[in-house]
């Protein structure tokens, strides 16, 4: 194991004060600060008087229910946070729109109590390539908190189950050159601590905790895709890039997708146990459907089979969110399991996916949601 | 009413802390090296047919043509010429100068990097302003990072011109392409003919940072970069769904895909690796802008309807009303009739003929009705269903050679791009030869003069405010001058005398008077404002965080023509508790920055030019 490198670099130090020119800002900024502080201290009564606390966004007054948190383009430069409710006639409520560069996109993932969506914002470039900084954002308060920055923008944030940290990966190398992924956790301070660093490997992907509060991951290296615990092999995948890593709701099972090349590239659906029994290999999703192609996976709350966005040629069957036309791509339960929201793809496979459209689906059917772009989970009230 | 004043403080105390000068973390990503130089450009009101022009001489190495500025030194802009074949014919082998990059491909590139804007995008079509630089000092069209980098506080000779002239900038981009081709541990599509545009898969991957060994930002800061998974097409965090290539905003492209009703796109060019933006923007060509399309000064021509005038031949324009029928400024080149047209040699594979096969030739309109920025090619992506490129692309031998730096090319990862059997073959380009001709165009005849004093003392006045001292810096000659401005200490600031808001400045242009720059827009100023040429009005002023205390200095400013003629202006600088008052500056010309009223007479009766940008020999007003 090598200590990762550590490149935060944030905006430049000031230069040192100057006499003359410094005092005139110095004074300034001095005065314009204690002013700032005094109209915030105004501002912070006249609030406590009313018994507001802090501001609330509309979610935070929102009906009980379940919400999923979306992203809809505002302009090419930035993103609006939106929640809907997964009810019919919900409205959607804006929480806050994030700023990043253009023709990029954010990524996100909403906090186990449902309470912050952390966002991998591209926000900056170094060298022609976008880099993300990771922010929080309060569905509640509408806060934005920047926690870590020099982020790979390809990548998606992952939650402690305490909904205190996020776990992210960054790029390093050794002294010697060798490639390595660290994996890191940033608390909702700022603070950042590398819990794992994987030597050979070109991408890691956090994916959860098992029960004993042990880091579940999958690393990509020369020898395909690895399941590791807290850092150590724990079973091999395979020689493939896998892709859409799901773990069951009692982290025993992980639900994939592998990118299989051995003919062409395919996309096949698998399911493996996390504990390695004798003679275990990485078995189809299905036996009965192994060569049809599928992405996304998702489990539901009670965490009995996952649910995968089959290819539609073959007979249907073990999708029950199939729409009649088309295609679902499974991106998440609600956390009651009533609804799940989906990706509908309007053509006949993945050589021609036809139109795409976000949807919730629940036992009200199916409700499309024009305009979004991306869909970060769920919360619910 | 409680609420309403909590809003009011809280609202005035976010403002106070935002104007406040504390710096938001958000694209505050520094350049390498120190202060990233500041340059200012000209954006070209034809910002199409001259970048056009400028980007299919740079591809055949031909946009730069001498070696060394007025007073000497060497800018080491020259095109290298490009090596042919597979890894083994490279051996010993010299780059032929004689062999271009596909044109197509670096219009691709440029438009990815710029969508045509060698400005900052306040900089009006045809104005004078901030070069485009983004926030990790990528300048310019061709966004060049590579040797940007202010090490020295003074730039180079290329930093300036790289800087400070499309010309040169996409000189400079085909010059960094042309080396990731040439790289000998670079590995190899096809045949690794030049000609061929799939034959370039790997060298386009290279200009968005493949194989950075030999990249000064190689180093243990800046790892994350280095590793190039983020372009692999198997990222496991691309959409398998998102196409082949990138739509390059071509509405009518197959994967310009909305989100249901509305007009979000599902894909945006984030979703795509660079090879799938650059191909991409071969297939789906952007459209050509209407600004230009619909005004018959700058709309495209079709090449074999023209025959280029020599200069002075050009019918003078008339009247800005009613603009005769000339050769478009900035329109590329023509193709020369007796130029046989590119065909495969006795023996050579038969590329496909795309413009053969195209029902139509650029500019005319598409099936769809779009007049495009060049003429789509149909370029095939590196097919996985064919076991040759699957192999070669296989996420482990490309890691497996990430891990070995390359070393000695990585054959595993070549692959093939001709599969005659399956009917798919490579793509030669079908951009006829630049005309040399438009380079004396594009470079015009800049004839640079500095005026101001030679010794110069800067006070500083009671209220803490330094004096300056104005330099006027003229281009006596035609088109685009650039200049550099060297300082001998950071003490001495350089800045424009009318926008001291843009702090120190590197370098510029200065623009002849046959040439109409805008000032204003009539977007923003309810008319167009333009005026005759650009002279660069710059004020020697102090840097006070610099300025060592309680002691007199000496330093010198140096202005120096880059191109064209001219002579360098060295100019004494003193400061410091002895000096008591600036020197006063010269009398200089008259400004003649002062706009022009459109299409009014002057009191020499000779008339304005109207709002319109020329190019040197491409059209001449009436009475030059």
């Amino acid at each position: 194991m090598h200590a990762p490198s550590r490149s935060r670099r944030f905006a430049p130090a000031p230069r040192p004060p100057r006499a003359l020119a410094d005092a005139l800002r110095g004074r300034r900024s001095l005065a314009l600060l204690a002013l700032a502080l005094a109209l915030l201290g105004v501002a912070t009564l006249a609030l406590l008087e009313q018994g507001g606390g802090p501001p609330q966004t509309a979610f935070a007054r929102a009906p009980g229910g379940q919400y999923a948190v979306l992203a809809r383009p505002a302009g090419e430069a930035a993103t609006a946070v939106t929640v809907v409710g997964a009810d019919r006639d919900a409205v959607p409520l804006e929480i806050a729109t994030v700023p990043h560069l253009s023709g990029h996109r954010l990524r996100g993932a909403v906090s186990p109590d449902g309470r912050r969506v952390a966002l991998l914002v591209p926000d900056a470039a170094f060298s022609g390539r976008a880099v993300a900084a990771l922010l929080t954002l309060d569905l509640e308060t509408g806060e934005l908190r920047r926690l870590a920055e020099l982020l790979d923008p390809l990548q998606e944030a992952r939650w402690t189950p305490d909904s205190r940290a996020v776990l992210v990966t960054r790029y390093a190398r050794t002294e010697t050159g060798a490639p390595a992924v660290a994996v890191a956790r940033v608390t909702l301070g700022g603070g950042e601590t590398v819990l794992e660093t994987h030597l050979g490997a070109v991408m890691v992907a956090p994916l959860g905790f098992d029960a004993a509060g042990r880091l579940l991951a999958v690393r990509l290296d020369a020898t395909g895709s690895t399941l590791t615990r807290a850092g150590e092999p724990l079973r091999w995948l395979g020689p493939y890039v896998t892709r859409d890593w799901a773990l069951s709701p009692d982290a025993t099972r992980l639900a994939f997708v592998e990118t299989n090349t051995a003919r062409g590239v395919r996309y096949l659906p698998r399911v493996v146990p996390i504990e390695a029994a004798a003679g275990d290999g990485v078995s189809a999703a299905a036996s009965s459907s192994s060569g049809r192609q599928a992405l996304g996976a998702a489990w539901s709350p009670s965490g009995e089979t996952p649910r995968f966005g089959r290819e539609p040629s073959a007979p249907s069957g073990g999708v029950s969110a199939q729409a009649a036309t088309g295609f679902d791509v499974p991106l998440g339960y609600s956390r009651d399991g009533s609804a799940l929201a989906v990706l509908h793809w309007s053509g006949a496979g993945f050589d021609e996916p036809g139109a795409p459209r976000f949807a919730i689906v629940s036992g009200a059917g199916r409700r499309p949601l024009d305009g979004f772009t991306r869909f970060f989970g769920w919360s619910a009230r | 009413m409680v609420r309403a004043l909590a809003a009011l403080a809280v609202g005035a105390a976010v403002l106070m802390v935002l104007f406040s000068g504390r710096e938001d973390g958000a694209g505050a990503l520094e350049c390498q090296g120190g202060e990233p130089f500041a340059f200012e450009t000209f954006e070209a009101y034809d910002n199409v047919g001259l970048y056009l022009s400028a980007i299919e001489l740079a591809a055949e190495g031909k946009a730069v043509t001498f070696a060394a500025t007025p007073a000497g030194e060497p800018h080491g802009l020259e095109y290298p010429g490009l090596l042919t074949g597979s890894a083994d014919d490279r051996i010993g082998q010299e780059p032929d100068p004689a062999l271009r990059i596909p044109p197509t491909l670096l219009k691709s590139i440029v438009w990815v990097e710029s969508k045509f804007q060698n400005a900052h995008r306040d900089v009006p079509y045809g104005g004078v302003g901030q070069a485009l630089r983004s926030p990790d000092c990528g300048f310019g069209l061709g966004q060049i990072t590579s040797g940007m980098a202010n090490y020295t506080r003074n730039p180079t000779v290329k930093q300036t011109l790289v800087g400070t002239h499309f010309l040169f900038n996409v000189a400079e981009a085909a010059n960094i392409l042309a080396d990731k081709w040439n790289y000998a541990a670079r590995v190899i599509a096809g045949k690794g003919d030049p000609a061929m545009l799939e034959d370039w898969y790997y060298a386009v991957m290279a200009y968005n940072g493949f194989w950075y060994t030999n990249h000064p930002l190689y180093d243990t800061d800046h790892q994350y970069v280095w590793l190039d998974w983020f372009n692999h097409p198997q990222n496991s965090f691309r959409d398998p769904l998102r196409g082949d290539v990138w739509h390059c905003e071509d509405r009518n492209a197959p994967m310009w895909l909305l989100a249901g009703i509305g007009e979000s796109r599902i894909y945006v060019r984030s979703d795509y690796t660079y090879p799938e933006l650059v191909y991409g923007c071969i297939r789906y060509p952007p459209e050509y802008p209407a600004r230009l399309l619909n005004d018959e000064r700058y709309a495209p021509r079709a090449r074999s309807a023209e025959t280029p005038a020599a200069d002075g031949e050009t019918p003078p324009e008339q009247d800005g009303e009613t603009p005769p029928k000339k050769p478009d400024e900035g329109t590329p080149p023509e193709a020369d009739e007796e130029t046989p047209p590119e065909t495969a040699e006795p023996g050579e594979e038969a590329p496909e003929e795309t413009s053969a096969a195209d029902p139509w030739v650029w500019p005319a309109p598409g099936a769809d009705g779009m007049v495009r920025l060049w003429q789509p090619v149909n370029v095939h992506m590196p097919d996985h269903g064919i076991p040759a490129v699957r192999a070669a692309l296989e996420p482990q031998i490309y890691i497996n050679c990430e891990s070995a730096f390359w070393t000695g090319g990585c054959p595993a990862m070549h692959f093939p791009t001709s599969f005659p059997d399956l009917g798919i073959t490579p793509h030669r380009d079908p951009t006829p030869p630049a005309d040399p001709a438009l380079l004396d165009r594009l470079l015009g005849k800049p004839r640079l003069r500095i005026s101001g004093p030679a010794d110069v003392a800067i006070a500083i006045g009671e209220d803490g405010t330094p004096g300056s001292v104005e330099v006027l810096v003229e281009n006596r000659g035609s088109w685009i001058a650039p200049y550099r401005i060297e300082t001998s200490h950071s003490w001495i600031l350089v800045r424009r005398s009318d926008l001291p808001a843009y702090g120190r400045l590197h370098g510029g242009v200065a623009i002849g008077a046959e040439t109409t720059v805008m000032v204003c827009t009539a977007a923003s100023c309810g008319q167009e404002i333009t005026k005759r040429g650009h002279d660069a009005r710059l004020a020697i002023t102090l840097d006070l965080d610099e300025l060592p205390e309680g002691e007199d200095v000496e330093g010198w400013v140096r202005i120096e023509p880059l191109a064209g003629e001219g002579a360098a202006r060295r100019i004494v600088v003193r400061a410091g508790p002895g000096v008591e008052a600036t020197t006063e500056g010269e009398a200089l010309p008259e400004d003649e920055d002062e706009p022009d009223g459109d299409g009014e007479e002057e009191d020499n009766g000779e008339r304005k030019l109207e709002h319109r940008i020329v190019v040197p020999g491409l059209a001449r007003d009436e009475g030059e």
